[in-house]
């Protein structure tokens, strides 16, 4: 399923920490990965694990007071050095975005043919109604919109609906990569899985590298070829969805499995603590306080990314490298702190 | 006298004395105020039917699960459960209390055996008040306990939701708290009284995905150790099939199938429930992304479908399923979305006003006389496109008129719920397809 | 206490431009406070004295050794007529401000948590108060309380709270319709709160956040009209307190002969503490308004990338 030509996105060793009155939180702390053309990632974390940060950092857009440093290489092109006025000719034919909440992005005074009109004239000047409207309503039968409504305004559509629009005005430029940002948490189940299908074929409708942001590890084990496993500013985990599933490498991910319930859950399980602050995360491993399987070296030494399969990385001491370790690393963790009930989530 | 069976006195006997609370044929409509002109001039308003005629006991111990999506009118009907909100008619039974009939401070009173816990634990707290005066604060409004007494009932209670050592968090304000820590003070506050009957609605859904576990095990604690009832209401049935003994599935204010959870999950026998069980994501890469999910989104409770509310979207309606006007109308635009722009301009011109079709009527008229011919060809492209479309079997006959051409529909029933199996279904397919009179028509003038 | 809270938060909270707002207004209020406290020790003479060991002051005399400020056509100290004249203007304000946020708080509470018919009544009262000009409705009244309470203190400032009730009544009765709904209201019912207790506990403190603000601003505002009053020759009579409006009034006609301590002074005093209000209710509004509150961020920089750090990917496995 991975096509092994050049990548569309290839991030490295990307960091994006940004200002509180607490100091720097660091959302994203070295996040290195590729994304071919047509692919879905999924991107899963818990709320706080750096995931939309990321998403928004990718598109560089950053809240105020962020900096950023590492590479965001999109075709050959290194995004983190482009001006902002560059950055704008590249989002709509190049770069879209989606987001949670369709009606704070659509607005309310606007038909949807001027939604249209305004998206596509921003980047081709010469187009005239007609092409706007035969390109919008192009998008708008891929999402299941009819024509009929081409003229109406925002609030006469659904919710889900909406979310369609909003979709289709992110891709009516067919733009190559585009990152979603749990596009479906607002919506119901039976909506949501409309929606997920719509995402699902994006690759064969429109050739769009996707990044679906969620924390439904369901809708990431239905909908997308890889996923990335974030946690508190790193990836964990990163893999096909089949291979991430069903072998599970990293103990975050084992236990963010366990702990998610589905039709098929028996009993309960749940990780123990909460997740770290940002501003002053753990040492070396960000998940030792918490892990099960912490040894010597995971408080001590930061986890190197290992390869535990084909497309299959893992940062965990406990893949390896053993170079890297000596004979003591490898005792269980003595001092471990207790997490009391209190710190409990 | 008739010997009866022994088990079946035994369990009436049993259900009757351990109901908590019963409903019977409650409904909530809300009036809606319509626009600025419309109450200027009296113009029309409609009404909402949030629920719309429910019966339900309630047994003690159990935890029972209101399943549906947002409009389905299950959080109203938790409300009115707690007399939050009126029922408008019907009656809600606490005991020998009615609800309704109660004054604000008998209510008030009663209060102390019904609690409810909210969605969002950021939004439950009042933000400018300190952990330990807001879980005490119905010690307090009760005249229940003060100063040592109730500081020590709060660390009592604090510690049994696991904020513990409670000191740490008396002082504290709900800002300074994570979401998980939130809903447990949300729940110490609810247990605090020893109340008999907890309404959760959506307890977990607005925490992440491991704090979740924690919170449900933290209720099913509570739940053995005091001997409460829990009325769980969720839209995620993944939590209501672990969590719940038994589960009532609604749509658009009713209740369309109820039994115990078990059974349900097995065997899901409302086309709805099955839809939905069918589009949870699960945990599994080898399953596909459902395609044969009903279209559409649920309905404006204003204006509700005829016959079946469910009918419009439902995968497995039949002629008496209540098929009507609006229905063509989303079938032509489902035909239209597939069509490409030049015919569709063509064949959008030929149908005319559209509006005509906005209303719930059984006759359907589109286009204009001297387009009979043309829009009899259209109907039937449309019919071929999608032979295994429901619709078709609801229309009785295909006439032209003065106006154009119109469309009847087959008579519609809307289904009361009848005992099918372990459970009970509101669908015209169970427990037989309805073929004779049925005891609810649809009744077009009642329903709009 | 969250009372505690409320009064540090405005200083955690801004930054910058704001903070220096707030600051600068801050100490020119605390100027004009220790003149009005003080006044006995700092005025060299009475409000209305006009004679000292029985010897008349200098009328209309310029600035000088003994009258720092000079003397008005009424014999009056100057720079006494103005620390008094601080003293009046600060007892007017305070209880006015205190009248009106007492009254139209807790009206404002009311009617937006219950609503009905007297929630519309006392919505066309408060709006036809405030359709009415300003400083009509205080000429109006003070007439009217003149009679009552005498020229004094007490009759402007209850004319001035008049005009001011409106405004924190419309403010907390909109902030109240909308907080009603929060869940943590309808949590406080589910619990068993009577009204009261509802609107004590649970709105009160989230619904008066904006009341200093306006408080503060409305302050500003009544000197301004106390001024206006005093100058119409209304409101506080000279023999019963000192008041700049009035002072301003009688230095008129001097303003054409050269004669302008008696006129530039009291319309300064004037000028600073309306100015000193403004600055505090504007800064106070950034930090209680979240639209204009900018989040206070403190400055980092990313640090380079050490050894202990992150080296992943680059090249190492397959990404």
């Amino acid at each position: 399923m991975t096509d092994h030509s050049e990548p569309v996105l290839s991030v490295r060793d990307l960091r994006v920490w940004y200002g509180t009155d607490r100091g720097a939180v660091r959302a994203v702390d070295g996040v290195s990965f590729d994304l071919h053309k047509g692919e879905t990632l999924g991107l899963v974390g818990e709320s706080g694990s750096g995931k939309s940060t990321l998403g928004r950092g990718l598109l560089r857009l950053l809240p105020e007071g962020a900096q950023t440093d590492g590479e965001i290489l999109f075709g050959g092109e290194d995004l983190q050095t482009k001006s902002a006025k560059e950055l704008r000719t590249y989002r709509g034919p190049e770069l879209g975005m989606i987001f949670q909440e369709p009606m704070t992005r659509l607005n309310p005074l606007m038909r949807i043919s001027e939604h249209f009109e305004e998206a596509v004239k921003v980047h081709a000047a010469g187009v005239d109604r007609q092409e706007v409207k035969r390109r919008a309503l192009e998008v708008l039968r891929v999402m299941g919109i009819p024509p009929t409504r081409y003229r109406s305004y925002p609030h006469e559509f659904s919710g889900g609906m909406r979310q369609r629009l909003m979709i289709a005005l992110a891709l009516v430029l067919r733009p190559s990569f585009v990152v979603a940002d749990e596009p479906t948490t607002a919506l119901d189940v039976l909506v949501e899985a409309q929606i997920i299908a719509i995402l699902h074929d994006l690759r064969r409708d429109f050739d769009t590298s996707l990044l679906l942001i969620t924390h439904n590890l369901g809708i990431v084990a239905e909908a997308c070829d890889r996923v990335a496993v974030m946690y508190a500013g790193r990836i964990v985990e990163i893999g096909s969805s089949d291979e991430v599933f069903r072998n599970p490498k990293h103990p975050y991910t084992q236990a963010l499995l366990k702990s998610t319930i589905s039709l098929s859950t028996t009993g309960l399980h749940f990780i123990p603590g909460a997740p770290p602050d940002l501003v002053d995360p753990p040492s070396a491993c960000r998940f030792h306080p918490r892990c099960p399987h912490a040894m010597e070296i995971c408080a001590d030494k930061f986890p190197q990314p290992v390869s535990v399969g084909p497309g299959h990385r893992v940062e965990c001491w406990l893949h390896g490298p053993e170079d890297q370790m000596t004979e003591g690393d490898t005792g269980p963790l003595e001092k471990k702190e207790e997490i009391g009930v209190a710190d409990e989530a | 006298m008739l010997p009866t069976k022994p088990e079946v006195q035994e369990k009436r006997g049993a259900s009757d004395s351990d109901i908590v609370m019963s409903l019977r044929d409650v409904e909530v409509h809300y009036q809606m105020s319509g626009g600025t002109l419309a109450r200027l001039f009296g113009g029309e308003t409609g009404t909402v039917k949030a629920v719309d005629g429910v019966n339900l006991d309630l047994h003690k111990g159990e935890v029972l699960g209101l399943v549906g999506e947002s409009g389905s009118g299950k959080t109203t009907l938790g409300r009115a459960l707690l007399g939050l909100v009126g029922a408008t008619k019907g009656t809600v039974k606490y005991g020998d209390h009615e609800l309704g009939s109660l004054s604000d401070n008998k209510l008030r009173g009663l209060r102390k055996d019904l609690q409810m816990v909210f969605q969002d634990p950021n939004a439950a707290l009042n933000p400018s008040m300190d952990i330990e005066t807001a879980v005490g604060h119905p010690l307090k409004i009760h005249g229940l306990a003060a100063r040592d007494e109730l500081r020590q009932k709060v660390s009592e209670a604090l510690e049994r939701v696991g904020l513990s050592p409670a000191e740490r968090f008396l002082t504290k304000y709900p800002s300074d708290l994570s979401g998980g820590q939130k809903q447990r003070a949300v729940l110490a506050r609810a247990i605090i009284l020893d109340p008999v009957l907890l309404v959760a609605d959506e307890p977990v859904s607005a925490l992440d995905m491991s704090v979740r576990a924690k919170i449900l095990q933290l209720m099913l604690d509570l739940k053995n150790d005091m001997d409460l009832t829990y009325v769980y209401i969720t839209h995620d049935l993944a939590t209501a099939k672990f969590f719940c003994d038994r589960t009532a599935i609604m749509y658009l204010g009713r209740i369309v199938e109820i039994g115990p959870t078990k059974e349900i999950f097995a065997d899901p026998k409302h086309p709805y429930t099955k839809s939905l069980l069918k589009a949870i994501p699960e945990l599994n890469p080898d399953k596909e992304i459902p395609r044969d999910l009903p279209r559409g989104e649920i309905p404006d409770a204003a204006s509700p479908p005829l016959g079946c509310s469910f009918h419009p979207r439902c995968p497995e309606a039949v002629a008496e399923c209540g098929w009507e006007a609006r229905d063509l109308k989303s079938l032509l635009e489902e035909h239209w979305v597939r069509q490409d722009s030049s015919d569709y301009e063509a064949e959008r011109d030929l149908v005319g006003d559209l509006d005509r079709l906005d209303e719930p009527a059984k006759r359907a008229t589109i286009g204009s006389r001297a387009d009979a011919d043309k829009l009899r060809a259209l109907l039937e492209r449309v019919r071929t496109e999608n032979r295994e479309e429901p619709l078709w079997a609801g229309v009785d006959q295909i006439n032209e008129t003065k106006d154009g051409l119109e469309v009847v529909f087959h008579k519609g029933y809307d289904p009361d719920l009848r005992r099918s199996g372990g459970v009970e279904v509101a669908c015209v397919l169970h427990p037989e397809p309805v073929t004779a009179e049925p005891a609810r028509p649809e009744d077009a003038a009642n329903k709009h | 206490m969250g009372i505690a809270r409320t009064l540090i938060s405005p200083f955690r909270q801004t930054s910058g431009l704001a903070r220096w707002i707030l600051l600068s207004g801050l100490l020119l209020l605390l100027a004009f406070v220790i003149l009005a406290v003080f006044a006995p020790w700092i005025a060299p003479y009475g409000f209305a004295q006009v004679r000292e060991s029985g010897e008349m002051f200098p009328r209309n005399g310029p600035p000088s050794g003994e009258h720092f400020l000079g003397t008005t056509e009424g014999f009056y100290d100057v720079w006494s007529r103005i620390v008094w004249g601080a003293r009046t203007a600060l007892q007017v304000v305070i209880i006015s401000v205190f009248l009106s946020v007492l009254l139209g708080a807790p009206l404002g509470l009311v009617s937006g948590y219950l609503g009905g018919w007297l929630d519309r009544i006392l919505v066309l009262i408060m709006d036809a108060l405030y359709a009415f000009p300003s400083l009509l409705l205080a000429i109006v009244f003070s007439f009217l309380l003149t009679d009552l309470f005498g020229g004094g203190v007490t009759a402007a400032a209850v004319a001035l709270t008049v005009i001011y009730v409106p405004q924190y009544f419309r403010v907390v009765r909109n902030t109240t319709v909308s907080a009603r709904e929060a869940t943590y209201v309808e949590a406080a019912r589910a619990i068993g709160a009577p009204k009261r207790t509802i609107m004590a506990k649970y709105l009160f403190n989230n619904v008066v956040q904006s009341v200093p603000v306006i408080g503060t601003l409305n302050a500003a505002d009544a000197i301004g009209t106390l001024a206006a009053l005093g100058f119409l020759g209304l409101g506080i009579q000279p023999g019963e307190a000192a008041e700049w409006g009035y002072d301003l009034q009688r230095a008129l006609p001097g303003a054409s002969a050269g004669i302008w301590w008696t006129g530039v002074f009291p319309g300064l005093a004037i000028v600073l503490l309306v100015t000193g209000l403004t600055l505090v209710g504007e800064g106070l509004n950034e930090t209680v308004n979240p639209t204009l509150r900018k989040r206070k961020l403190r400055p980092f920089t990313l640090p380079p990338r050490g050894a202990a750090a992150v080296q992943a990917g680059k090249g190492q496995v397959d990404l």
